[in-house]
């Protein structure tokens, strides 16, 4: 959990249309010098309309999210901190999409090669959703992430792809089969909620089947141990291997896979398949459980500071 | 036995992208597509997903001609004269370039590429040279070189690539090639932030670079007329600079380098190119399709992969295939031609007590429509051995597969879902059913493998074969689900989406319909169609799917889905009850007319 008695120079967020995306702000505003939030195109839906008034509430400046704005947002947020002290903000990606991650992550990097940052990264667990495991699967987006689609300096060095599982097994199988790795590792997230597990163990089932000895777990709840699993994996197989992380499922996997990504940008990458605009809007309300860690981002590195 | 876990892992590789030579080599099959491949001097070979593409042109290389140990392969190795050169490619690496920022894409593109080309010469030079001796079942083109001829061949390579260094042997070269491609990342990295000078290593043309290097090689070699092979594999992944600047190569001339080339069935580029592909077919290239020509040899080929997986089970003995997995009810023949002379006498199976003699008296029973036919060609299945000869025996052996299928399917347990795919067991009918694609073959062996007696004596039942059928299917249908999706008259809409209502609905004229010898097979792609609907189609060629049934015409191969026939693959028959069968073709849009699921027709245009 975040100690809401920590101060932040500022905050940042998404202000789309699930509810849980104001969770974070609602609770530590009182903490924080400064917000921004991005607007993603077609969030009109749902919670759009309250979560727009809070934050307005809270004088959010409000940018697009693309990697302009993201920039422009994170620009915003520590403009007058001297360059010479270490900014401190909070990242609340529980709404963000896995390309605007892949791009906050980026451009945090990217700044960083002018100023420090200490990045509290706070996710806002969502609440079960059976509709969401419902829906179709749509594939329109098929492709590197934005940002971080990495470069191969040996494209005949062997590929290895690591997908986080969700829901949607068609997405899973959609990156594969597009990547044809030669070898698949998967993460299979354990949630607060046993009905999400268990979908997402009977949607992936013959893909955790085919690829038994190459199937680890993680907890939602522990992103940094996440993180570090895949740093490790990376770093080991960077020599001999390129690593195409598919981050499907909770948020914490994508970010994770993002910052290992960072990490490793000559032989690791991030790929994004996604329903894209196809997708169907649900809400998410939040359960209360915010999970947090703390990434120092100096030179274009991104560094585990605490937890 | 073992099990299929801990079978050789080149057999059940889904893709020979990730093996090397010599373990392609180890459980290669060679399709008569292969012996096309040898012959041509320069070749573009077209298919989808899981056609072989990547073994053929891994099988043209001197590392797997050397350990390959199949029948024909002294002949085979004795027929490649030129020094075969793979130069893979997968998407990440293509997504990778195209992402680079505009001002350097293209520049940066060709000269990734060109470094890429460069360290595959400078392997196969290594391997000419030095390649591993054990396990080798003959010498291919190999050649010797002292080590000073060796860095003089070295630094020429360097050189023409201007990989800014000066090798002492072919391993140095791709140390300097993995160099150049960390420098062109940072400069990528770089380009998107500020505007950045292009270094003039950059600018490399890597075919004119090719050329002169082998060039240099062979004189060094004293072999001056040696010829090498590049061997582009999923060309539609390269820089469309890179495609139409070896397409004006295939025309031919002085070249020490021949090219052979392996593409997906709708190309972007080839689009972009303006039918630019299609006009370079003839005296120059040989263009190889290996989807939806010669049904017989695809057959034939999937046969010969069974008898050699099977013979690998059991070292020395030998093990009757159709003993194994019995008779079928339908006809393999009956799938691959339309063709409906035979020697003119209907085999026992057609008489009463046969299984589809007693089918079709079966379907006569229970379907008013088929008796009239069969009373109104004067077909009388009693006497059904009176037939011989006669253009009615013609008739019947023809329609034997809708028969069959349309009775199994009727009735009152019509929907046996669990056990729709036993119609299709028996090895004629397992042979058939993976349409040539030897992916999905492998995919039917592993999945029969999990289905066998230790002993091999035992029979694998229709019952085991189903299972293993439908094992297949879903495979191939997550497969399809992969594909990405289009809009569709502003809705979206997948690529099963739509070969599921085109699935249903050919079953529904077969199945439900009035009887008819002549119930459409497949379908034919008018101009008209929505563009949402043509990329779909689209995807699903690409991913096997749709085989076309419009003959050869070479010119053609690459044109895409408009104005062609198609049927859909046998891969997907269990899906929607279909036989497994050739006939005509009907509009797709007429086919589908009214059945669409939104509320505005998706198919409103005829063609």
């Amino acid at each position: 959990m975040v100690e809401s008695t920590r101060g932040w120079d500022g905050l940042l967020a998404v202000c789309g249309y699930e509810t849980r995306g104001r969770a974070v702000a609602e609770t530590y505003a009182a903490n924080v010098e400064k917000m921004a939030i991005l607007i993603p195109p077609r969030s009109e839906f749902h919670a759009f309309r309250e979560n727009r008034r809070l934050f307005e509430t809270l004088q959010a400046a409000a940018f697009p999210s693309g990697h302009q704005g993201i920039y422009a947002a994170i620009t915003e947020l520590v403009l007058d901190i001297p360059l010479d002290r270490v900014a401190k903000i909070i990242v609340d990606y529980s709404a963000m999409d896995r390309d605007v991650i892949a791009e906050v992550v980026d451009v945090l990097a990217e700044v960083s090669q002018i100023r420090r940052f200490s990045v509290t990264f706070a996710y806002s667990v969502g609440d079960f959703e059976t509709a969401l495991a419902e829906d179709q699967t749509f594939i329109t987006v098929n492709r590197p992430a934005l940002s971080l689609g990495g470069w191969s300096a040996d494209p005949y060095s062997p590929l290895i792809g690591v997908v986080g599982l969700g829901y949607e097994s068609d997405l899973a199988l959609a990156a594969l089969e597009s990547l044809e790795p030669a070898q698949t590792y998967l993460f299979e997230p354990l949630g607060a909620d046993g009905r999400f597990d268990e979908i997402v163990w009977r949607r992936n089932e013959s893909l955790l089947m085919e690829n038994i000895e190459r199937v680890a777990s993680y907890s939602v709840s522990q992103p940094l141990s996440l993180y570090r699993s895949l740093m490790s994996f990376a770093g080991a197989m960077a020599a001999e291997a390129r690593v195409v992380f598919v981050p499907l499922g909770p948020k914490v996997f994508a970010l994770s896979a993002a910052l290992a990504a960072l990490n490793h940008p000559n032989s690791a990458s991030m790929w994004r398949v996604s329903p894209g605009e196809a997708r169907r809007p649900r809400d998410r309300r939040a359960t209360g459980e915010v999970y947090s860690f703390d990434v120092s981002f100096h030179e274009r590195l991104a560094l585990v500071a605490d937890s | 036995m073992t099990n299929p876990g801990q079978s050789d892992r080149s057999f059940f590789s889904y893709n020979a992208v990730n093996l090397s030579a010599g373990d392609v080599a180890r459980t290669f099959v060679d399709p008569v597509a292969y012996g096309q491949l040898v012959a041509a001097d320069n070749a573009i070979l077209v298919g989808p997903r899981g056609a072989g593409k990547t073994t053929l042109l891994k099988m043209l290389q001197s590392e797997a001609l050397e350990v390959w140990d199949g029948e024909s392969a002294d002949m085979f190795a004795s027929y490649v004269k030129s020094s075969g050169v793979f130069i893979g490619a997968d998407r990440l690496w293509a997504e990778q370039l195209d992402a680079t920022a505009e001002p350097i894409r293209v520049a940066l593109s060709n000269a990734a590429y060109a470094f890429h080309v460069a360290r595959s010469l400078s392997r196969v030079m290594q391997f000419r040279l030095h390649g591993p001796r054990e396990g080798s079942l003959r010498a291919h083109l190999r050649v010797n070189m002292s080590s000073e001829l060796e860095a003089q061949a070295a630094a020429a390579l360097s050189r023409y690539f201007s990989l800014g260094g000066s090798p002492r042997d072919m391993t140095g070269v791709s140390r300097l090639v993995q160099r150049r491609l960390v420098d062109l990342g940072g400069l990528r990295h770089a380009a998107r932030f500020d505007d950045v000078d292009i270094p003039a290593w950059v600018h490399i043309d890597a075919l004119t670079a090719a050329e002169a290097a082998v060039t240099e090689f062979n004189a060094l070699a004293g072999e001056s007329e040696h010829r090498w092979t590049l061997l582009f594999d999923e060309l539609e992944l390269a820089p469309s600079e890179l495609v139409r600047e070896l397409l004006s190569r295939l025309r031919g001339g002085m070249s020490p380098i021949n090219y052979k080339l392996s593409l997906a069935p709708v190309l972007e580029h080839a689009k972009l190119l303006g039918g630019a592909v299609g006009a370079v077919d003839g005296q120059d290239m040989d263009v190889i399709a290996l989807s939806g020509t010669r049904r017989e040899d695809a057959t034939l080929f999937t046969g010969r992969l069974f008898e050699q997986y099977f013979s690998r089970q059991t070292p020395g003995g030998t093990v009757g295939l159709q003993k194994l997995f019995g008779d079928s009810l339908t006809d393999g023949r009956e799938a691959v031609t339309t063709d409906d002379s035979g020697d003119g006498k209907l085999s026992s199976v057609y008489s009463a007590k046969g299984p589809v003699g007693k089918a079709m008296a079966e379907l006569r029973a229970k379907d008013v429509s088929f008796k009239k036919y069969l009373d109104r060609n004067r077909i009388d299945l009693a006497h059904i051995d009176e037939l011989a000869g006669s253009s009615r025996a013609a008739k019947v052996r023809k329609m034997r597969n809708l028969v069959v299928t349309r009775n199994y399917f009727r009735g009152s347990d019509s929907m046996r879902s669990r056990k729709s795919a036993e119609l299709y067991s028996g090895y004629d009918a397992l042979t058939v059913f993976p349409d040539g694609n030897p992916r999905m073959t492998l995919s039917l062996l592993r999945e029969l493998h999990i289905r066998l007696a230790q002993n091999l004596d035992e029979r694998v039942s229709p019952s085991q074969q189903g299972q293993a059928i439908l094992a297949v299917q879903e495979r191939f249908v997550a497969l399809l689900s992969a594909q990405e999706s289009a809009v569709v008259r502003g809705q979206p809409m997948t690529v099963l989406e739509l070969l599921d209502l085109i699935g249903g609905r050919l079953a529904s004229r077969i199945l439900e319909e009035e009887f008819s010898p002549d119930a459409p097979a497949g379908f034919s792609v008018g101009r008209n169609l929505p563009g949402g609907i043509i990329l779909l189609l689209e995807r699903a060629f690409n991913a096997g799917a749709l085989i076309p049934v419009d003959g050869l015409d070479k010119n053609r191969v690459l044109d895409g889905v408009v104005d062609r026939k198609f049927r859909l693959s046998y891969l997907l028959a269990p899906r929607y009850k279909l036989p497994m069968r050739m006939g005509k073709a009907v509009s797709l849009a007429s086919l589908l007319r009214n059945v669409a699921p939104t509320s505005s027709p998706l198919f409103d245009l005829d063609s």
